[in-house]
């Protein structure tokens, strides 16, 4: 790890036992051996410290606001989203993608199938719908890259993601890919930071997932004669364990997973007969499975869609499940590899108190190790960060955020694109390859000149005084005296293409 | 400068064929001399080859298609530049200016998403079936299409005028080379990004990480871009540069207009093959693009009055991957633009299916597909303007089996 002021080196120095002493004793070294302006440099550290892991990134003016207001206030501020005000420019971008505004039925009635005068079975009404969704997904992309530029909820904004990816949809086109943004917004969005069994029940009913993940065909057919045929698809059942609660270390057998595609069975995607709003999700009695079952030591009677129920709060309640979702929380916050400790008090609080993820997050912005100098500026940007930190930097309204979704294609982290059952990784030393150093470089150059027309002309943070200003702590003074050599708009590119703007 | 080829018209070819060990392949031909020739006096089809494989994309835009911003997000036009709005969500590329009038006074055709199906996407395997007609090599007997036309239209005393050499109508009997004579050279493709990665080496260390990944990729880099540049170097030989056509096309036309017997004319125009820094509205294609729009309207002019018996159609060997590259510039793909104009031309109109750029619909998952076979144009302005029978489209496409009319001819 590069030490980027003499108080990191100091610490460094320093041999505590314990990481609470080291930053006590390295706050009063400091206050003792430094000038009242190393406890400024200081702050500005912690302040940028803090915008680099609960935001995408420093806008112009962040830095100087959160240094005036505090680390912890602003950490407080960021646990309340709902308290925070969302600037009137993002609605006005978010108004020009209608697809946004849009739920999973009216897509569907809109762009699905059905909307053909055709068959269904008509393979080129098929492949209409395909374009369609392709086009919806493209705006699910944009407006998610909106929000993360402009939103100031922008923790709200990185769980988002994060839940995203956790509750990847894979990378199959169809329906699932028409229903992208609407599974973001009906399942994710309202559950982000709240509590975790309502998120996985709510990501399990969703018509996108049911198709993207094959529940939906997970059924026990009848044909009035004869025994019930099971054509149990245990694909979803088991991803919900391995991946999305209990992890693939956690202690599931195959019996379980089997056990749970059987609780599954007649999940299916549909209107509600009684004709109420349910999203699009219906459970068909017909097509499930009545009997008992035993899953993860725990009988569950036959009792329709409340096995389901009752399954997924067993396992959003399973001290494996808060284990393996605190890990990764630390994970994609603060390192690529958690200490154990820490991992263990983020469970503690996830068990006591039902899984509330805001309540973990606060564990984990008020541990010691957050603020531990062995996790400041060490981490490399995803592409997506590379890409959204360069435009907050600059404090651009986006003009084009197809480019910039397309420019991510580039960079190596399409979104809605991620095979695998979760998505993109979140250990941040796995984004360090050749061809995607090379791109950033090129991203870089390609931003600050206009050739990606992302950022308008005539931008005031455009230019390099302002972006030293906005960036702070995070340029070394090589890289600063490399930009101010530069000329004019390569100086920006220069900034932007450096190792300090690929690492947090 | 005058207008003498490098050889004397016709011969070259004539005495290659009479000592080729392929001699065999020369007598199969020799039935064709004795065939009464075909074509109508005065009816000329100029073909112009834009080598190199312009981007479909750029001269006919998409810009009603959201998809298209997302796959090329430093070449893609937007609806507002002075682009033509052809209709259907198309701009043509505001380079193509001098092309306007044409579209207006409903003489130029346009038809997007064209090609040689099952064409491969090297320069040299994509020209060889564009010059033979046929992805097959072994069925066109060493002859180009060209030259096969020239023959059933004219007999042995069919002429020809070209602007370069090409092995498109190799077997003609008589052609003219114009040489353009000293012109100005093809610039070469920058890459813009070049000299950001030279001020970034200083900043990266040598041990972690994150510094072999630097050195690694701006290797890597640097390989590409070399045998990208190569290789459009090389996608541009035999053809007149863009640049110099600008001038040339002028002097091609009025040659043309007055050689009537001469049924057909050729030139490939090079300086299409823009791996590196496309450029969108402007830069490098922009610039060819304005290059060979001068030279296209300046044949026009060249023809004057003789516009009304010619049809010229423009295309390239192949057109461009859908999704830009990492330089800032589009990779050999399938589907590309062919422009119609002339007289006889039914234009002012968009022409063929258009298949769209979702996945799913792109060739092997990334080229624009090609909705229409350039020889299906190509064999109705033989029939219909030039009155090759039907029955010879066999001959001179081998295999090619025309489907239902685009109706370019008026």
């Amino acid at each position: 790890m590069r030490a980027r002021s003499p108080r990191r080196r100091f610490l460094r120095n320093l041999s505590f036992p314990t990481p609470g002493r080291a930053v006590l004793a390295g706050f009063l070294s400091a206050c003792l051996l430094f000038p009242v302006a190393a406890v400024g440099a200081e702050n500005a550290d912690r302040a940028l410290h803090v915008l680099n892991r609960l935001t995408y990134g420093p806008a112009p003016g962040e830095l100087a606001r959160v240094e005036a207001m505090g680390t912890q206030a602003f950490i407080a501020e960021q646990l309340e989203p709902e308290r925070i005000e969302e600037p009137a420019v993002l609605a006005e971008q978010l108004a020009g993608l209608p697809t946004e505004s849009m739920n999973t039925v009216q897509l569907f009635r809109e762009f699905g199938p059905s909307a053909e005068s055709g068959t269904q079975t008509d393979p080129e009404a098929m492949r209409r719908v395909f374009d369609r969704a392709g086009a919806a997904a493209l705006e699910a992309a944009r407006a998610r890259l909106c929000r993360a530029i402009l939103s100031k909820r922008q923790l709200y904004e990185l769980m988002v993601a994060f839940w995203c990816e956790h509750f990847n949809l894979g990378n199959k086109r169809g329906l699932a890919h028409l229903w992208a943004g609407s599974f973001e917004r009906e399942a994710i969005r309202p559950h982000a930071m709240g509590r975790f069994l309502d998120l996985l029940a709510a990501t399990a009913m969703h018509p996108a997932m049911l198709i993207a993940r094959d529940n939906w065909k997970n059924v026990v057919r009848r044909d009035g004669s004869g025994p019930p045929r099971p054509q149990i698809d245990p694909t979803y059942a088991a991803i919900v364990i391995g991946h999305q609660t209990l992890g693939p270390h956690g202690p599931q057998k195959t019996e379980d997973v089997k056990a749970l595609a059987r609780i599954f069975t007649g999940w299916r995607v549909g209107a509600a007969r009684d004709g109420s709003g349910s999203g699009g999700f219906a459970f068909d009695p017909e097509l499930h499975d009545p009997t008992d079952k035993v899953f993860l030591g725990k009988t569950i009677k036959g009792s329709g869609v409340a096995e389901g129920v009752a399954a997924l709060r067993i396992l959003a309640g399973h001290p494996a499940t808060a284990t393996a979702i605190s890990r990764k929380l630390i994970q994609y916050f603060l390192c690529d590899d958690p200490p154990a400790a820490l991992v263990a008090r983020l469970a503690k609080t996830f068990a006591a108190t039902d899984g509330n993820i805001r309540d973990v997050l606060r564990t984990l912005f008020s541990s010691p190790e957050f603020f531990s100098a062995a996790y400041m500026g060490n981490r490399f940007k995803s592409p997506l960060r590379q890409a959204v930190s360069a435009v907050r930097a600059v404090g651009a309204l986006p003009v084009d955020t197809a480019a910039l979704a397309g420019a991510l294609v580039g960079l190596g982290q399409p979104l809605y694109a991620a095979g695998g059952p979760e998505g993109y990784t979140t250990v941040s030393s796995a984004w360090i390859k050749p061809a995607g150093v090379a791109w950033r470089i090129a991203f870089a150059g390609d931003v600050a000149s206009r050739r990606l027309p992302v950022i308008p002309r005539g931008t005031p943070g455009l230019g390099v005084p302002a972006l030293i200003k906005t960036l702070g702590p995070g340029l070394s003074a090589a890289t600063r005296a490399a930009a101010a050599k530069a000329q004019g708009e390569h100086g920006v590119a220069v900034l932007l293409a450096s190792p300090d703007f690929m690492r947090y | 400068m005058g207008a003498l080829g490098l050889c004397a018209p016709g011969e070259l070819w004539a005495r290659k064929r009479s000592k080729s060990a392929a001699g065999s392949h020369a007598r199969k031909s020799e039935p064709k001399r004795t065939a009464p020739p075909h074509g109508r006096p005065g009816k000329q089809l100029v073909v112009l080859l834009l080598q190199g494989g312009p981007d479909g994309l750029s001269l006919v835009a998409p810009t009603a298609d959201p998809l298209y911003p997302y796959l090329r997000p430093t070449t893609a036009l937007t609806a507002k530049e002075a682009g033509l709005d052809m209709g259907s969500g198309f701009l043509l590329h505001p380079a193509l200016a001098p092309l306007f009038p044409l579209w207006k006074s409903k003489r130029l055709a346009v038809i997007p998403a064209c090609g040689l199906p099952g064409a491969p996407t090297t320069h040299a395997g994509a020209l060889a079936g564009f010059a033979a007609g046929t992805v097959r090599p072994g069925r066109s007997t060493g002859t180009g299409w060209l030259g096969r036309l020239s023959l059933a239209l004219g007999g042995s005393s069919a002429q020809m005028v070209v602007g370069s050499l090409s092995p498109a109508f190799a077997g003609a009997p008589h052609y003219k080379l114009i040489a353009p004579g000293r012109g100005h050279h093809l610039p070469p493709l920058v890459d813009a990004n070049a000299g950001l990665f030279s001020a970034e080496e200083h900043l990266f260390g040598k041990r972690d990480p994150l510094d072999k990944a630097f050195v690694v990729g701006q290797r890597s880099r640097e390989q590409a871009l070399r045998a990208y540049l190569a290789e459009a170097r090389q996608a541009a030989s035999g053809a007149v540069a863009a640049p110099a056509f600008a001038d040339f096309g002028e002097r091609f036309g009025r040659e043309l207009a007055g050689r009537r017997d001469a049924a057909l004319a050729f030139t490939a125009v090079g300086g299409f093959d823009t791996h590196v820094g496309q450029g969108a509205a402007t830069g490098y294609l922009a610039d060819r693009l304005r290059e060979t729009a001068k030279g296209m309207v300046g044949v026009t002019s060249g023809l004057g009055r003789t516009l009304e018996n010619t049809v010229v159609v423009a295309l390239g060997e192949f057109g461009r991957r859908a999704r830009e590259n990492a330089f800032g510039g589009t990779d050999n793909g399938q589907g590309g633009v062919m422009l119609v104009w002339g007289g006889p031309v039914a234009g002012g109109r968009l022409l063929g299916h258009w298949p769209g750029l979702a996945e799913h619909r792109l060739a092997d998952g990334r080229d624009v597909a090609v909705t229409t076979d350039w020889r299906q144009v190509v064999a109705e302005i033989a029939v219909r303007h030039l009155g090759l029978p039907e029955k010879r489209l066999d001959v001179i496409f081998p295999g090619f089996t025309p489907s239902s009319p685009l109706g370019v001819l008026a």
